[in-house]
């Protein structure tokens, strides 16, 4: 370590002057680095798409009404977070980053951390009125961001704060599954599901961005991409981002989205179960071994192969259920750490079995 | 008990009565001990009562209610069943001692549980009229604050034992009638066991002052040892005198006596052979099993049961025993079914290492108890999942792990293997890699990817081809080879980390090759 | 003089034998300044280091080059002392946390920790930022996969990670949707056929086709392993000869020693004989999952196709367990117990059968 500090710094006072030089090159490079999902989340509760029910109690709120505590709820890139912290932007202006605090489950949640930083964050009053002058709501908002990850006991401990400090501070927790949350904290807080969002309107938001980016694409590609993430467009705008990096300025094609996302092309997965009806050992132990080379992961092709099995016409609902069957005990298995070689032998000796 | 709350009355005139340690440290116990062991005595006297036919050994009016060992603990020589010669030893170390005066000061005296090694003491002690001391190490310290660091304590213990040596043998007991005095010292501070020098440092001042005698007496061989080293002995002329168990016989009419003058008879299911072989030369618990069954003779319906699985259970079944147990497990057959000799739930309980080490065990002797592939694959399959059992943070699982692998490997082996072969320790192979993988580094820094692949695709290739190691990679290269990597890794720490590379690989082929490849690879699997 | 592999490894980007278009995506990510957190995977041999190693060139120019060897001490929560190697220049460092075993989760947090603490204080460096080389993060517990992602959050203003793996399905979702995934796929053998004889041309040797043929074969993929391999070859017998002999680790054969052995005879003491030969096998340090992949892909070869489908699914069962125990040994063992049973009861029921039919 004592090695990496020195030379580190032995190298930046050597390169002093070439950093100076290129400042204002520094300084455009750091505009460039925000990522898109930061750059392009809505800023009003206007922009948020979709979610009618949670955009009309905001709108409400808005106009002056009082603010219950939220829990948001739903699939991840759904647009939870940005409706919360768009609705504080508009509450309080300017200085929303003073009314909020957020914590996530990469934050130390314990007990601890429940009542000592929440209290005191909670505990400090707040004027009602803005810097600007206009008028604000007296309170805080303290968002919880995947709250299903924290402990019981830390819930637990919440739903006393909660109770103590409404006067000051709003709660929003934010989680994708509802049942991971206690029933004390469910019953005190105004609940909101949270759709997948639509392909038409991911699509719309990713043109739009490309637009503003000046990106190339091919129509298809988005197309894959939105397919890809399944109404998870937190995900599809960094994919698209990723894809934009590695392309410089060339337009995006179909396979660089399947690059990012790690999507299997398909005539693998379709090669794989016309591999199996061949019934030829040999063949499926080179189709398993050259998938592996290929640095496919296994978890994924599992995913895929379930999707064609399901869709497949021509198997019996017999058949289907046993592979479906092999699938989960697979892909519980890899999760545990099993090899992937032995496991996709498994699957398809498997469904050589059911054929 | 008694002896204890005795001995602590005649501490308190020793020392002022603020210090704490002279506390009897076994009050509480004591007392609940005493309930205890009156409950059988109700029960008994009752019936008695009914039945009649035999005459209570403990009378009703009897408000103090003793055990036996301290009820029939020897008052005489006669009484003891020490050998006649052991017994000699130690009245010639008091006569000794009496006639020159404090020139061997120091004896030792050493045996297994229950042999009599105290008892002889005091019994002799009597005769010779000497009063006893006893050291008890004191339990109720006061760690009132955190802040003594463990230094602080250290020196404390040290000290409480130095003072309470110095004050016992300088001022004679209030109480006491008799002359002279004896310290005995059974109960060693734990800080002796860790740091023997500093008991030693306290013998040797001890040696030279003009005190009364010390006698340590140890029941463990390797502490014995440590804590007094032959040179030590030599040193401070330190008298031992080595005990061993009991004979059977001298048990056996130890607890005729006892029944004797009890008047009672042993249940006919019971025979003192049986409680001696239970007690393994133990005479305390020999005579504490005596009294077990007796009292719980007409207690139960159940009374055959009860008192078996009481012998069985106190039995000391060593590992070996347990081992064979489970991989030759006998079955008696009845009618339905066969049952096992030993009980896999007995089995469990006497289980007494480690629950990996056992199932360890196990598994490394089970095969050649085998006779056929079917049951070996199902016990193998067994062991697989006990093994997962056992895997899990939670030590129900981990017993259920035994429990399993042992029921399964009883269950399994319908045929046992007839010959006989020794068990052997099991082997573990944790991934030897990690501790490997820094010196690898080290040594073959050119190779810029992980100690894995290194081990798989490179070192086996290149020690085929004429690549010439230097001395330290040929020692990492040879420890890959030996599988005991942990030995040499150590060695190798030591050495210097870095060292230059000199490698050089021999492009003509028509070069003599290093003398270490002439003879074939280094890298070779022993078997091939 | 070293050896072909290292001789022979490209520098830069731009100089790449397989995989261009992605060499040019790299190019592209370079050239703007800026990325997020990389991801490498692929199996072992197809090129990832080769691959960070000239990003980290187009990124900082020579200087990465210049390596040195460290020891980086940590200590645990019990006190223990850990050494981990490192190896680092002055742009960026790397080191290999799952050597820590249970103890990785405080060597990366630690790591990391430091490295970009350590850049914080610098004021002139708040444009750039400190390149962290983790390798095996696939290897590392899902404890410290965890710690990384919560810590590859924190400091990503002043330090980028470049994870390693083989495999990215032990890499938990986290993390993957954290970084920017690059899939490194093997050479195909036509790749590593022409990468050999590119070699063998620069070193002025003639290499006939069909052995560099034989060998890509042989190497499962594994570029490194064929370049050693043609090195062997090379100082074992010059000229070369098309059917001279490959040089196979001798592990490999081991292994397809133990599985004939296995088909050999089936009773207990033979399964003692396979103990042994597994124990030799574990103590050479040869891991678990390569012993029971080559296991397996013997058997397969040479087992009776009626018992084939039984033996996959016993031995993914097997292979399941081994990752849920602890101790390898005991799966292993099974594993082999119930190959012989499923062969005798083969055996058996084949005997019948021709009896029967006679």
């Amino acid at each position: 370590m004592q090695a990496f500090i020195t030379s580190n710094k032995s190298s930046l006072n050597s390169g002093e002057s070439s950093t100076k030089q290129t400042t204002k090159k520094d300084e455009k490079k750091n505009k460039k680095s925000i990522p898109w999902v930061e750059k392009y989340r809505p800023h009003t509760v206007d922009d948020i798409v979709e979610q009618n029910e949670i955009v009309a109690t905001l709108k409400q709120c808005l106009a002056g009404a009082d603010l219950p505590h939220f829990l948001f709820y739903g699939p991840p890139g759904s647009g939870k977070t940005s409706t919360i912290i768009a609705a504080a932007r508009q509450l309080f202006g300017d200085m929303y980053k003073d009314r909020i605090l957020e914590l996530n489950a990469s934050d130390d949640r314990g007990i601890q951390v429940i009542r000592d930083k929440v209290k005191t964050f909670s505990q400090v009053t707040v004027s009602s009125t803005r810097s600007d002058g206009k008028p604000c709501p007296p309170y805080k908002i303290i968002i919880l961001d995947e709250a299903d990850s924290m402990t019981s006991a830390a819930q637990a401990a919440l739903r006393r704060t909660m109770e103590k400090e409404t006067k000051s501070t709003r709660f929003c927790l934010i989680c994708n599954y509802v049942s991971c949350i206690i029933q004390p904290l469910t019953s005190r807080c105004a609940k909101y599901r949270f759709k997948p969002l639509s392909k038409e309107m991911m699509l719309n938001r990713l043109k739009l961005i490309c637009k503003e980016e000046n990106v190339l694409y091919e129509e298809k590609s988005l197309d894959v991409l939105v397919d890809a993430c399944g109404g998870d467009l937190r995900r599809a705008i960094t994919c698209l981002q990723s894809c934009a990096r590695l392309k410089g300025n060339k337009s995006l094609a179909l396979e660089d989205i399947l690059e990012v996302t790690g999507i299997i092309p398909d005539h693998y997965i379709i090669m794989m179960f016309e591999v199996c009806r061949e019934r030829n050992f040999e063949k499926i132990e080179n189709f398993v071994e050259k998938l592996l080379s290929e640095a496919y992961c296994a978890p994924q092709v599992l995913e895929q192969f379930l999707e064609l099995i399901i869709s497949s016409n021509d198997l019996t609902d017999i058949q289907k259920s046993h592979i479906c069957e092999k699938i989960a005990v697979c892909s519980w298995r890899l999760q545990d750490g099993a090899s992937e070689y032995v496991q996709l032998l498994d699957l398809c000796y498997c469904v050589i079995n059911v054929l | 008990m008694e002896k204890i709350s005795k001995y602590n009355s005649t501490m308190h005139t020793l020392v002022s009565s603020k210090k704490r340690w002279v506390t009897p440290s076994f009050d509480s116990f004591t007392s609940d001990n005493v309930t205890q062991v009156k409950k059988p005595f109700t029960s008994r006297k009752r019936a008695i009562h009914q039945t009649g036919s035999r005459v209570p050994f403990i009378s009703a009016s009897q408000n103090k209610s003793v055990t036996w060992l301290e009820k029939y603990q020897p008052q005489n020589p006669d009484d003891l069943v020490i050998h006649n010669k052991k017994l000699k030893e130690v009245e010639d170390w008091f006569k000794n001692y009496v006639a020159r005066n404090s020139c061997n000061k120091y004896l030792i005296l050493n045996g297994p549980c229950g042999c009599g090694k105290t008892t002889v003491l005091r019994v002799i002690a009597k005769q010779f009229n000497f009063s006893i001391v006893e050291w008890i190490t004191p339990l109720d310290r006061d760690y009132n604050s955190d802040l003594i660091s463990d230094d602080q304590n250290y020196q404390n213990a040290v000290e409480i034992f130095d003072q309470f040596l110095s004050r016992a043998t300088r001022y004679p007991s209030l109480l006491s009638t008799m002359k002279l005095k004896l310290i005995l010292v059974k109960d060693f501070p734990n800080i002796f066991l860790q740091n023997s020098d500093t008991l030693h440092d306290i013998v040797r001042k001890f040696a030279l002052i003009n005190t009364c005698p010390i006698v340590f007496v140890c029941n463990d061989d390797i502490i014995a040892r440590n804590l007094f080293p032959e040179t030590l002995r030599k040193e401070c002329n330190m008298q031992t005198i080595n005990f061993n168990p009991v004979h059977c016989k001298a048990v056996i009419k130890a607890m005729q006596r006892i029944l004797e003058l009890e008047r009672t008879t042993l249940p006919s299911n019971i025979n003192l052979d049986h409680i001696y072989q239970s007690s393994g030369g133990d005479l305390r618990s020999a005579i504490l099993k005596l009294y077990f069954n007796i009292v719980k003779l007409d207690n139960e319906t159940e009374k055959d049961k009860v008192t078996t699985t009481c012998n069985e259970k106190d039995e000391n079944v060593d590992l070996f025993k347990l081992l064979g147990r489970v991989l030759y497990s006998k079955r008696n057959s009845g009618p339905d079914g066969y049952k096992f000799e030993h009980d896999p739930n007995d089995i469990l309980d006497a289980v007494s290492i480690q629950p990996v080490t056992f199932v360890g065990f196990l598994r490394e002797n089970y095969i050649s108890r085998f006779s056929d592939i079917n049951s070996v694959s199902n016990a193998a399959n067994k062991l697989s999942y006990a093994d997962i059992l056992l895997t899990q943070h939670n030590k129900e699982t981990n017993m259920m792990g035994v429990a399993f692998a042992i029921r399964g490997l009883m269950v399994e082996n319908n045929k046992p293997a007839k010959s006989f072969k020794p068990f052997v320790k099991p082997r573990f192979y944790e991934e030897g890699l990690t501790s490997i993988s820094n010196d690898i580094y080290t040594t073959f820094p050119e190779f810029q990817h992980s100690h894995r692949d290194i081990i798989l695709h490179t070192l086996p290739l290149l020690d085929k081809s004429s690549y010439v190691f230097d001395d330290s990679q040929k020692k990492i290269v040879n420890s890959i080879e030996g599988g005991n990597q942990r030995t040499v890794i150590k060695r190798m720490r030591k050495m210097e980390s870095r060292f230059s590379i000199q490698l050089d690989r021999i492009s003509d082929s028509n070069q003599p090759c290093d003398s270490t490849l002439k003879g074939g690879s280094i890298y070779h699997f022993g078997t091939t | 003089m070293s050896l072909w592999v290292d001789k022979y490894r490209p520098v830069s980007l731009s100089k790449v034998d397989y995989h261009k278009t992605q060499a040019e995506h790299l190019r592209n990510l370079v050239q703007q300044g800026d990325f997020p957190h990389l991801l490498f995977y692929g199996p072992c041999g197809a090129g990832k280091k080769t691959r960070i190693m000239m990003l980290l060139r187009e990124l900082y120019g020579t200087g990465v080059e210049k390596l040195r060897m460290g020891h980086l001490n940590f200590q645990t929560s019990n006190n223990k002392k850990l050494e981990i190697m490192s190896v680092s220049s002055n742009y960026h460092i790397e080191i290999n946390a799952s050597d820590a075993g249970i103890y990785d989760k405080i060597v990366v947090m630690e790591l990391i920790k430091n490295a970009a603490q350590t850049h914080q204080l610098d004021v002139n460096g708040q444009g750039e930022f400190k390149i962290i080389l983790l390798n095996e993060v696939d290897k590392l517990t899902k404890d410290a996969q965890q710690a990384l992602r919560r810590t590859m959050e924190k400091y990503i203003a002043t330090c980028r990670l470049i994870l390693c793996a083989n495999s990215i399905s032990q890499v938990i979702p986290a993390i993957r949707s954290r970084c920017l995934s690059i899939r490194v796929p093997s050479p195909t053998n036509e790749e590593i056929i022409s990468i050999l004889m590119n070699i063998c041309k620069k070193e002025g040797l003639s290499l006939p086709t069909e052995l560099a043929r034989r060998i890509a074969e042989k190497c499962d993929g594994n570029l490194r392993r064929a370049i050693l391999m043609c090195e062997t070859c090379k100082i074992n017998q010059y000229p070369f000869d098309k059917n001279q002999n490959i040089v196979e680790p001798d592990w490999q054969k081991f292994i397809y020693e133990t599985a004939s052995i296995i088909l050999k005879e089936q009773s207990p003491q033979n399964l003692l004989n396979i103990r042994s030969r597994l124990y030799e096998l574990l103590c050479h340090g040869i891991p678990t999952e390569i012993i029971f992949k080559h296991l397996l892909k013997h058997l397969l070869k040479n087992c009776n196709l009626s018992v084939k489908k039984e033996i996959i699914q016993v031995a993914a069962e097997f292979e399941h367990r081994l990752h849920r125990g602890s101790k390898i040994i005991f799966h292993l063992e099974a594993f082999v117990a119930k190959l012989m049973l499923i062969e005798t009861n083969f055996i058996t029921s084949y005997m019948c059968d021709i009896l029967e039919f006679s």
